[in-house]
């Protein structure tokens, strides 16, 4: 549980990193561009967190939420005059229902077969991007994207950079005083112990519908970030492969806080884009470094790091949250 | 239970670990030591992986080999050129970031040798940051018109022109149904987005049209689909490798009596010819750019095969623009007098009369500031056909009207 | 429906019958659904390509090697990541789904970095000069070596299962590992059979196939999924129940592409699993329990 005292270093320590972060990138196009393909990653796994992390539903048709997010944008941009301003929330509200309506018809399924299912329904998705040109644009996808306008004045890129690793640090933080409210602690309970819950008088179904729509709606932040920046989008961007970096991002970061899935964003980009050395092999080490991490070190790299700062400051036994890796 | 040193040990490893990714992440890369005589450096944005991997890599090849006999005879302005590569596996959304990094690593002109879908979605980046960008094989008209072209150049024959001759060939044989079956890549969704209009314009009527996904293992379904609208003639619209190589093995096995037709792709494949079954590719037309009389070809065949040995399969319209690019860019930047991306552009508008590689003897490239379409007329292309699964003769049939 | 689609119904049903009858090796020895088979299938077909196309190894030789690369990986898999991480949790499922999700990308990877990420064609184990022509449907060499090699696979494996010990001991142990473990079974190495004999069967289907349309690295996941679907819509209950599922799901595949367009093979797979799922998961063939 946090103290009062460390909810506020929380907050202060993750805003000061996120300024750093902003002040670092600031001037080079490039450094920008991977400062928001950082950003698009985070919201994807930050979408993945709630559901997955804290209450043990495997949803794998996360591809699906963040095309939604895309196109949603993207249709709304090609269109006519958009603003963010309410362009954004459409696709979020999109993302949510479908999470929503896939949740109620799998709610019977668990394990493998949930994990079967919504990966078909990936597969699904990303043929009917290709299969319905007239909506989608076909396999061509949607092409030359107008510059996105926020609140009635056109949006420079470096205006977007900020407010992206601004809304970045919100979502989290949001998530991270979700996950110590009573409906936080109730997701959480879910996972381990679905009976006890709902002698609670909690309906658990319910539970896991909504957090699987939070969920889906902040993945699809994502999706329309990717489509803001990249002035054009094509199906081939939502495979369903990009669900594996999805699952695998707040797992190698750490389970133990929001800040591990923001955490894996970063060690993903670096280690499949960034890390010229590595090549078109970051891949294969971002994938084993997972294994690992699942094998031997479940906490993953954030819950080792703090271990690390409790040491430093003297904390001796202090007994870590839960104890056990399965700990959201 | 794990002792209180490992767990000290992992806590350690993984903060350095999260630290130095953090760090990977902003710090730039490493500058290039300064030399007296400092490299000219050009990106190449390319596809080792995808879709594209197939004629990209064909390209990229004769493409080194330009620079490498360029620099051999001294370089450009004294310079010696220097090439550096990201490939961005034939996904369009991937290319502006590539191509932005390629320019912060020092890039001046960027060649465009992935798929046209990729050089699509770069023409913003290009000119934003005011780069020039040139496409040595993609065949997308978009690439060199506007909105946005300012800086981005192709240089083959674009694919309107393809449909141009095609819709003339079909005239003159009396096709008036056609069968299309294409893959579901974006490069060929814009592809056909500019061709099949030209096409039916020209009065074919189009009575099906299948898609099959890149990774497909079976395409009957879709051929037998076709066989039953009986087309007089079938198009294979498809980036070609393996899965052109399924398209048309299937449709020889169902079809074996309608006439086929396909883009400028499998026919410019050697690698793939072998891959088909025994004589599938038979009687197949194709929009080949290596016309017998062009001196400047023979003379490259003979170099690439020195240079790359048993690797060299003949030469193909990707190899000769591969080759020609890598001189255009050259001959511009001479004109620019230095490596400024703005003045190199300029060079490039004022190219005019080239003789390239490809295309029939007379065949000329010429850019302009309101023309970034490199081809003068339609000469570029030669219709080919099959004969067994290996190149025969020209098209009989048809020819564009060429000297 | 033309005949030539009734041959590639049977060329891809073998195929995901292939894939599924591991799984069901997998499962009636460990309990467990192996879902990175897929990308053993794929690494041993993609490996016996490179071979024979970059190394120049004779066909045998490369297919044999493709073969023991999948073998060792499914072993490597249950002694370094299932056995480890179900030891560790006691019973929850989601940890090892996991982790065989992370196999399946790993190996899917590793695949892409050792022979490359462009697409390789198969090799033909055999291939006629003139197909065999067959009314309508033409027949080549490779499809009959598809249907005989699985056909013999289907064959030895129901023989080894009935007769030989460890093929005995696989049928007992099934899911209730805790029972077998009470009642003096070697647990540990009847998992260790299992997992290497689903690796054997992925690691020749994948050659077996490949020469159909060729193969590349991302292929894995597609054969692990629809051979997972051809083994629920089978079911568990015998030994040839995967056969007939496979054949079930190719021959909907194929009559959706061919009835409705391309894109309807993946929507009616995604509503006939769904449909399965929920209204028969035990599959066709179910697991009768013998008093």
């Amino acid at each position: 549980m946090l103290r009062g005292g460390s909810a506020w270093v929380e907050s202060i320590v993750t805003l000061a990193l996120a300024i750093a972060a902003m002040v670092a990138v600031h001037g080079s196009p490039y450094l920008e561009a991977v400062a928001l393909l950082t950003c698009t990653y985070a919201f994807i796994a930050l979408g993945m967190y709630l559901p997955f992390i804290m209450g043990g539903a495997l949803s794998m048709a996360y591809n699906a939420y963040l095309g939604v997010g895309a196109y949603a944008m993207a249709l709304l941009a090609t269109r006519g005059d958009w603003d963010l301003a309410w362009s954004l929330p459409i696709g979020m509200i999109i993302a949510a229902a479908t999470a929503v309506v896939l949740g109620f018809a799998t709610r019977r399924l668990s394990g493998f077969y949930l994990a079967a299912v919504t990966l078909l329904f990936g597969i699904a998705f990303t043929t009917w991007l290709v299969d319905a040109e007239s909506v989608t644009g076909g396999s061509g996808g949607l092409q030359g994207l107008r510059v996105p306008v926020f609140a009635g004045k056109p949006l420079s890129n470096s205006t977007l950079v900020m407010l992206t690793i601004l809304a970045v640090w919100i979502v989290a933080l949001a998530l991270s005083r979700l996950r110590n409210s009573p409906f936080g602690v109730a997701v959480r309970a879910r996972r381990r112990a679905a009976i006890a819950v709902e002698s609670c008088g909690i309906p658990v179904s319910t539970l896991t519908l909504v957090s699987l729509a939070l969920g889906a709606a902040v993945a699809s932040v994502g999706g329309s970030l990717f489509a803001v920046t990249n002035h054009a989008i094509v199906p081939e961007s939502f495979a369903v492969d990009i669900v594996f970096l999805c699952i695998f991002m707040p797992l190698l970061g750490g389970q133990d806080r929001p800040w591990g899935a923001v955490l894996g964003a970063v060690l993903v980009v670096t280690f499949t884009f960034q890390l010229t050395f590595f090549k078109e092999t970051g891949s294969l080490f971002f994938s084993l470094a997972v294994l690992l991490v699942l094998v031997i070190a479940p906490r993953g790299v954030l819950g080792y790091v703090l271990i690390g700062l409790q040491k430093l400051r003297g904390g001796g036994h202090a007994k870590t949250q839960g104890g056990a890796a399965r700990n959201g | 239970m794990k002792s209180k040193a490992f767990k000290l040990w992992k806590s350690v490893a993984f903060t350095a670990l999260a630290a130095s990714a953090v760090a990977a992440l902003v710090l730039p890369s490493v500058p290039a030591r300064a030399q007296d005589k400092s490299p000219i450096i050009i990106g190449m944005l390319e596809d080792t992986s995808g879709g594209a991997s197939f004629y990209s890599q064909l390209t990229a090849g004769s493409i080194k080999v330009a620079i490498e006999e360029i620099n051999a005879k001294g370089g450009v302005l004294g310079r010696p050129l220097k090439l550096i590569e990201e490939s961005d596996g034939n996904n369009p959304s991937q290319s502006p970031a590539l191509v932005s990094r390629m320019i912060q690593n020092g890039a001046k002109v960027i060649l465009l040798n992935s798929g046209s879908a990729s050089a699509v979605a770069s023409k913003k980046t290009l000119a934003e940051q005011k780069i020039p960008g040139l496409a040595p094989t993609n065949i997308d008209t978009r690439i060199g018109s506007a909105p946005d072209n300012e800086y981005s150049f192709m240089l083959p024959n674009p694919i309107t022109d393809i449909g141009t001759i095609y819709a003339a060939a079909f005239q003159k044989m009396g096709v008036k149904t056609l069968g299309v079956i294409s893959d579901d890549s974006p490069t060929i969704a814009g592809i056909n987005g500019l061709l099949l209009p030209k096409i039916q314009a020209a009065g074919v009527t189009i009575v099906a049209q299948e898609k099959a996904p890149l990774d497909a293992n079976d395409v009957t379904a879709q051929i037998l689909r076709i066989k039953e609208k009986k087309p007089d003639a079938v198009l294979v619209c498809s980036l070609g490798g393996q899965l052109e190589v399924l398209f048309e093995n299937t449709l020889y096995q169902q079809l074996r009596k309608t006439p086929r037709f396909s883009l400028a792709s499998i026919g410019n494949q050697p690698a793939t010819w072998k891959l088909a079954q025994p004589n599938a590719l038979d009687g197949l037309v194709y929009a080949a750019s290596i016309a017998s009389n062009n001196p400047r070809s023979n003379a490259l065949s003979k170099l690439l095969a020195a240079k790359q040995g048993a690797k060299f399969l003949g030469l193909t319209a990707y190899e000769a623009q591969g080759y020609d690019a890598v001189q255009l860019v050259k001959q511009a930047i001479e004109k620019a007098g230095q490596d400024d991306p703005t003045l190199i552009k300029t060079g490039l508008e004022h190219l005019s009369g080239y003789k390239p590689s490809f295309g029939s003897e007379k065949f000329t490239i010429t850019f302009k500031a309101d023309k970034h379409i490199g081809t003068d007329g339609l000469c570029g292309l030669v219709l080919m056909q099959f004969k067994g699964n290996k190149p025969g003769a020209p098209f009989k049939t048809y020819q564009a009207a060429c000297d | 429906m033309p005949a030539q689609l009734f041959v590639s119904i049977v060329e891809i049903g073998c195929f995901f019958a292939l894939i599924a009858l591991g799984y069901l090796i997998v499962l009636y020895g460990a309990g467990f659904f192996h879902f990175a088979l897929g990308p053993y299938a794929m690494f041993s077909a993609l490996g016996a390509a490179y071979w024979v196309t970059v190394s120049e190894w004779p066909l045998w030789m490369a297919v044999l090697a493709g073969v023991a690369a999948a073998v060792g990986l499914s072993v490597v898999t249950e002694l370094l990541v299932v056995r480890p991480i179900e030891k560790r949790v006691h019973g929850e499922e989601l940890p090892s789904l996991i982790a065989v999700v992370a196999t399946l990308f790993a190996v899917s990877q590793a695949g892409g970095t050792l022979f490359g990420r462009k697409p390789f064609p198969g090799q033909p184990w055999l291939d006629f000069e003139d197909p065999i022509e067959w009314g309508e449907a033409v027949i080549g060499g490779q499809t009959v070596i598809i249907v005989g090699v699985t056909l013999a696979i289907f064959i030895l494996l129901a023989a080894w299962l009935r007769w030989s010990r460890y093929g005995q001991w696989l049928r007992a142990v099934g899911e209730n590992q805790q029972a077998a473990r009470t009642l003096g079974f070697p647990v540990a190495r009847i998992r260790l059979a299992a997992f290497a004999m689903g690796g054997l069967i992925a690691g020749i289907a994948g050659p077996l196939f490949s020469p159909k349309a060729g193969v590349n690295f991302e292929s894995g996941l597609s054969y692990s999924l629809f051979g997972f679907i051809a083994l629920v819509m089978g079911g568990t209950g015998s030994i040839w129940a995967p056969l007939a599922g496979g054949l079930i799901l190719a021959a909907l595949q194929i009559a959706a592409s061919y009835l409705f367009g391309s894109p309807s093979l993946n929507y009616a797979t995604l509503i006939a699993a769904a449909l399965f799922f929920a209204f028969r998961p035990e599959g066709l063939f179910a697991r009768r329990v013998r008093h």
